[in-house]
């Protein structure tokens, strides 16, 4: 589908160069998420684990600031610290 | 970019394929059509996103696109007849907010989309991922055979 979209658009798609071979690895860890996630509506709620999953730019935030030294907004922080609390209240109940 | 998506989503897809080589199942036709929605949605959320990103406002896309995805399960799960508990719902609640925060970004250098375009790739990237979601949980555990024999009339149990 992103192949035909690409194409439609008139833009370049081929994988030349390292960095579009590095994303390779976001392939593996997505066929990952989605083995988990399977798994996680099959014993849970979908309610559940659909939002928590809907939380990952959580993860893209703190891994840019820890691996990246990327600065974190205050408004960011205060979605993240939310988040701990969300996670919390959702293992808890 | 897109060759970043196409090589990600190439890799994903082979490994899913030797995933379910690996453990044969029995899915029924629904089965397939749920994967094939949860398809279409991935593919349609990375494309929206992608454009969202590439030419419009991160701090209007990134947040709706993952807003939608949070909450397109939520409405599927709930109008399937889920009922978490109240601190569960205490958790769902806080978590819609605070993955806006957290999603918006600053927006750095100059945006060539209109604002309303922003607002259609961002809504359309956030249904895509959220349809994912929704139907990648409509698959059961247990094999097609088995469900026809007994049949709880709740297809996602």
């Amino acid at each position: 589908m992103t192949i035909g979209v690409a194409t439609a658009l008139g833009v370049a798609w081929l994988p030349r160069d390292r960095a579009a071979f590095t994303a390779a690895w976001a392939g593996v860890l997505s066929a990952a998420a989605t083995l988990m996630f399977l798994l996680a509506t099959q014993s849970g709620l979908l309610t559940v684990a659909g939002v928590l999953s809907a939380l990952y730019p959580a993860v893209t935030v703190a891994l840019a600031a820890v691996v990246l030294r990327e600065a974190i907004h205050r408004h960011q922080a205060v979605g993240l610290a939310l988040i701990g609390v969300a996670v919390a209240c959702v293992a808890a109940g | 970019m897109w060759a970043v998506a196409v090589a990600a989503q190439f890799v994903a897809a082979v490994l899913t394929t030797g995933l379910a080589l690996a453990f044969v199942g029995d899915p029924a036709t629904t089965d397939w059509l749920w994967a094939l929605g949860a398809g279409v949605g991935s593919g349609g959320g990375t494309v929206f996103l992608y454009r969202g990103l590439g030419s419009g406002r991160m701090g209007v896309v990134a947040p709706l696109s993952a807003v939608g995805t949070a909450l397109v399960p939520l409405v599927v799960g709930v109008v399937a007849g889920e009922r978490p508990g109240a601190l569960t719902w205490t958790g769902v609640v806080l978590a819609l907010p605070a993955v806006w925060l957290v999603a918006r970004t600053p927006d750095t250098g100059t945006s060539t989309s209109s604002a309303a375009q922003d607002l259609t790739n961002g809504l359309l990237a956030g249904l895509g991922f959220g349809a994912l979601f929704a139907a990648l949980g409509q698959v059961p555990e247990r094999p097609a055979s088995d469900r026809s024999r007994s049949r709880s009339g709740a297809p996602w149990s």
